[in-house]
Formats: structure tokens, sequence, C-alpha cells
């Protein structure tokens, strides 16, 4: 079959699916199982809309329970049993197996370098563009280049990076714009900057604060905007100046929305993959868990340990994931 | 504060800055996919001599299956975005209309699903696509984005929802609809700004995901898997990763800028993003 009838087929099925399902479970609800006619026409009204936001929910249950809870309890079963031996429990084993690895020391280490970095570097550079851009000409031109990255998939981004990170050997003419930058600036010799430890993971860091300033810009802006105009302008007549303004009455006000920025970039820092994997492969020293997990999993086939660094992953999202529930508890209607 | 007024220079240096170190990397990529070799060989930038070529294209063209991963993600992309579409504004109807048992937690637990980490999830859901014989097939790939969707699209129709003319609704009510028809015929057609910024949403992040199908595909590699293939191998011939690059992201990239107002709009200001 062609494809393109073959993709058109499968959205049908999918849509079509959905609709007959909504469509047929209400009309048996209605009619069949509890009919609005005869003596119970109420009671069966009643039970009708019992049942009926069930139908609703289904599908979006049915989802959340194989693809999150199943799999959250089955991945931390795994980690616990050997299933080379047989699926035998095998108790902490695994973990201590991980834990003697310096390649996940290393992974581990790395993560907390982008927590610290990634969240922190791609929303100053947000605020810096929501405010700034502002009170130029160009700032519209500048905003919209600055959020286009939001659109590339990380793979793209690494391998528009590795171009700018490219060495050639010293005799030639260097292609990539940092080599041919470091040497314009006096620089002896280029660099292989992707093979400098520590080093190297800031380069993969700017790949992914490249990709992420332009949502936190974009969520700024608009907290900025939302900002009363009174207060700043009562701090004109105080005689403050524009970085007191800023810092001291604008930063303050959008607190709220500066967390949640962070917290969602962070989320996604800690489950970075994609840059990684495209980029260096975990080499010279640029190990992430995720991708440390990847390697374990299929390449060493090891599922006990790669199960066992899941969880860690899943660990250190644990407490984003509770601020949020608590913060979801209170503002939830 | 009014952008009439002139801007110190250290604003324009910076934002400058800014803007160039965000646009020279994709002009980078952009310049050498057009140019031969021998000439970005002495860096892309350089200008002695200018020749446009479409070489670089051709190559990657007939040397990889481009045509077929350029269809597969669309076929994937489409799909998930379509059933998103369908299925999260009646959880979301159902949360925000009708009373039910449990409503309370069950959302709370949905809404904040999206923190867990998908690595979590692939190894069993590999484990239960073989046992299913799902490997290699795009429903394997397909059925896990729509069901990571809900977390953010549930949520993101019910803010909408929370801000509906409930006026709306009650005349539907008078006027005889049931919730069926009400929400068929009054809450869908009112939801399309926030239906449109849900579809763009779910869009860029199937079109860009790489761990999921590079872990239960094999043949019908969607693009990133493809260029992640491409450039992992060392393929030295830094104008045809380029080229595949570009091919990667100009779906997206053509979505994105063709509806980034609805997508601001309806989607991002409200809440966080892809997961």
């Amino acid at each position: 079959m062609h494809p393109a009838l073959q993709g058109i087929l499968t959205i049908a099925v999918g849509v079509f699916g959905c609709v007959g399902y909504f469509y047929l479970s209400n009309l048996v609800l209605d009619k069949v199982i509890f009919p609005a006619r005869g003596p119970n026409i109420g009671r069966n009204l009643n039970r009708a809309n019992l049942v009926r936001p069930w139908l609703f929910l289904l599908p979006a249950i049915l989802a959340l329970g194989l693809y999150l809870a199943y799999p959250v309890f089955e991945t931390l079963r795994l980690s616990f049993i050997d299933r080379d031996a047989g699926g035998a429990f095998v108790g902490l084993e695994n973990y201590g197996q991980m834990f003697s690895e310096p390649k996940f020391w290393e992974a581990l280490r790395n993560n907390l370098f982008w927590l610290l970095i990634v969240p922190a570097a791609s929303t100053a550079f947000g605020l810096v563009g929501a405010q700034l851009t502002d009170r130029i000409a160009w700032g519209n031109i500048a905003k919209s280049l600055i959020f286009m990255p939001m659109a590339i998939s990380f793979v793209g981004a690494g391998v528009i990076w590795k171009l700018v990170y490219e060495t050639r050997p010293v005799e030639i003419e260097q292609i990539g714009v940092l080599n041919a930058i470091y040497l314009a600036l006096g620089g002896t010799e280029p660099q292989v900057w992707l093979t400098i430890p520590i080093l190297n993971s800031f380069f993969l860091m700017m790949v992914l604060i490249w990709i992420q300033t332009g949502f936190a810009m974009v969520i700024l802006s608009a907290a900025l905007r939302g900002i009363p105009e009174e207060t700043v302008e009562a701090a004109i007549i105080d005689g403050a100046g524009p970085f007191q303004i800023f810092f001291k009455i604008k930063v303050p006000q959008i607190m709220t929305t500066i967390v949640v920025v962070w917290t969602t970039i962070t989320l996604v820092v800690l489950k970075v993959f994609d840059i990684v994997f495209a980029m260096t492969n975990g080499q010279w020293e640029t190990q992430v868990l995720a991708n440390y997990m990847f390697d374990k999993l299929f390449r060493a086939n090891d599922w006990g340990v790669g199960s066992a660094s899941a969880m860690i992953i899943m660990l250190l999202v644990t407490p984003i994931l509770v601020w949020n529930v608590r913060n979801a508890r209170r503002e939830m209607r | 504060m009014r952008p009439s007024a002139r801007a110190p220079y250290w604003v324009v240096g910076l934002v400058g800055l800014l803007a160039l170190l965000w646009t020279v990397p994709v002009l980078g990529i952009f310049i050498t996919s057009v140019r031969p070799y021998s000439e970005t060989a002495m860096g892309w930038w350089r200008v002695d001599e200018v020749t446009f070529t479409l070489s670089a294209w051709k190559t990657v063209w007939s040397k990889y299956p481009l045509a077929e991963g350029l269809a597969a993600s669309l076929k994937i992309t489409l799909a998930s975005t379509a059933l998103t579409v369908a299925l999260s504004p009646a959880a979301a109807y159902a949360f925000h209309y009708l009373k039910f048992p449990f409503r309370r937690v069950s959302l709370i637990v949905l809404v904040n699903a999206f923190v867990l980490p998908q690595q979590v999830i692939v190894i069993p859901l590999f484990t239960l696509w073989r046992q299913f014989g799902l490997i290699d097939n795009v429903w394997a790939v397909i059925l896990p984005y729509v069901g990571m969707s809900f977390a953010w699209s549930v949520f993101l129709a019910k803010n909408f929802l929370d801000d509906f003319p409930g006026e709306l609704i009650e005349a539907a009510k008078v006027d005889g609809c049931g919730p069926i028809a009400t929400y068929f015929f009054v809450v869908l057609p009112n939801s399309l700004t926030s239906l449109a910024a849900m579809a763009i949403l779910q869009f860029l992040w199937a079109w860009n995901s790489l761990l999921i199908p590079l872990l239960f595909l094999r043949t019908d590699e969607p693009m990133p898997v493809l260029l992640s293939r491409i450039a992992g191998t060392y393929e030295p011939n830094l104008d045809q990763q380029s080229a595949v690059a570009i091919l990667t992201m100009v779906v997206p990239l053509v979505v994105f800028l063709a509806l980034q107002r609805h997508f601001v709009a309806g989607g991002l200001s409200r809440m966080g993003l892809k997961g």
C-alpha cells in the first residue's frame, strides 16, 4: 500500500475509533443499560449520569495506567532482579554494581552540573531577552530568533552545534566557528573542544540552553507585561534607576513565574539524553544518567543496572513531583 | 521605558550578541549544505568565492532513506496529534462538568504525570510491545505518544474549560441538549484555539522525539532517529549531515512559525512544554 494512504488510514482509524467510542458507549449507556423510559426512569437517569464521567475518562485512565503507573512499578521490580538468572530476586545487588562503576558517578556529577547551570542560564537569558528586546526597534526580530530553536529537535540542535565546535588539523583552515574565533583572538592551535573533559560538558549544555531560552523568554515576557504599571511609575517617581526598577520592583513580582520556568527546565535537564547521545555519546567524560541507562540497557544488555539507573532519575525528579502535587492541591478547585 | 526612548548602547550590544548567538549556528549548517565542500572547507563564512549547489542534497537523498523517513515521521506525528486532540478534551470535559468520586485525586495524578521521566517507562513498555508483537509497528510509538501527552493536554483543555462561559452550556441545556450533544455541538466548536495550541505542542513533541522511536522501531525510522544515525556514523561529509539536519527541522519549524500566534496565546502562556 502507498505510504501516504497508509498514513491517512492510520489517522482515520484512530480518530473514527475515538469518536465512535464516545458516541456508541454513550448510546449504549442511555438506550440499553439505563434507558430513560419505563417505570425506573428517574433512577436510570441518575445511574447513567453516575457512569458517564468514567466513559469520558476511560481512554485517559487506561493510557496513564499502561504508560505510567505500570511501567514505574515494573522498572522498580526489574531493578531488584537478575534477568539472566531467571529473574531471581537479588536485592540491592544491581544498585551495588552500579555504585561501583566510575561511569555512574561521572554521569551523576555531570547531571548535577547540568542541573545547576542550564536552568539558571536559560532563565537568565530568557529574562534578559524578555526585558531588553522591548526597548529596541528590531527587538521583535531578535525575539523570534531566540524563540525559533524551540521547534528544533534536540538531535538537530546537536548537529547544528557540532559544526560550531568542529575541529580540523592544525595545518588546514578551521571550519568550526569556535576554533576560528579562538585562533583569531590569539589562540595558538585549534582545540578539539568536545574532547576536553569538564569543559566539553559545558559545550553540550550550551545546546540545551540555546533551545530552552526561547521558552523562558516567552513565559517571562508575558509575566512582565502583567505587572501593574503603577508599581513601576511609583518607583520612577521615587527616583529608582532602571536596574533598581528591574531587580527590586519587577523581578519580585514575577517570582512565581520564574520558579515555574526554572522547575520546568529542570525537568527537561534531568531527562537529557538526545543531545549527549547525538554529540559525544558519553565519551570524554560527558556521560549523563539517561545516556548511561541507554548504554546499560541496549549496548551492555544489562537490564538490572539499566532499571536501577532509571530509578535514580526517578528519584531525582521526585522532589519536583512532590512540590508540584502540593501546589496543585492548593490551587485546584 | 517607551520603545521610542533611545536604548543605551550596552542594551543594543547585549541583545545583538544574543541574536547573533541564536542565528550563527543555524546559518552555518544552512550555508554549508548549499555550497560545495571545497569552499566550506575554508570556513562556511568565507566569501572569497560563492557557488550555490544542491549536490549534497541530491547525494543524501539517494544515499539515505529520507523519503521514507519523512513519511514515517509525518504518519506518526499526524496520527498521535489527531488522537491527542480527539481524546483529551473529552477527559477534560468530564473533569470540569461532571461530578464523580475521586475527581480531585485523579486530576492531580493526571496533571503531574508529565514529571515522570521517559526512561522509567521504556523498559517495561519494550517487553510489553515484544509480547504483543508490536515492535517495529507504528502503533508502538503512537500509543505512548498519545498516552504520555494526556498528562499535559488534559490540563490544557481543562484550563480552557475553566474560562468557558457557563451561559453557553446553560443555554444548550435549556434547548434540550444532553451532555454529549453539548460537548460536540457547543464546547468543541468553541475550543478551537485551545485545540490548535494542543495540536502544535503535540506535533512538535512527537516529531522531535528520539528515545521512543529509537527503541521501538527498526525499519521506517522517523527523521530524528535517521539523523542521529547519520551524525553518529562519523559521516565526514558535513554538507551532507547539514542537509539531513535541515530536512529534519524544516517541517516543525514551518508549522511552528505559521501557527506561533495560536501557540503562544493558547498554550505556552498557560503551562509548561514538551516533556
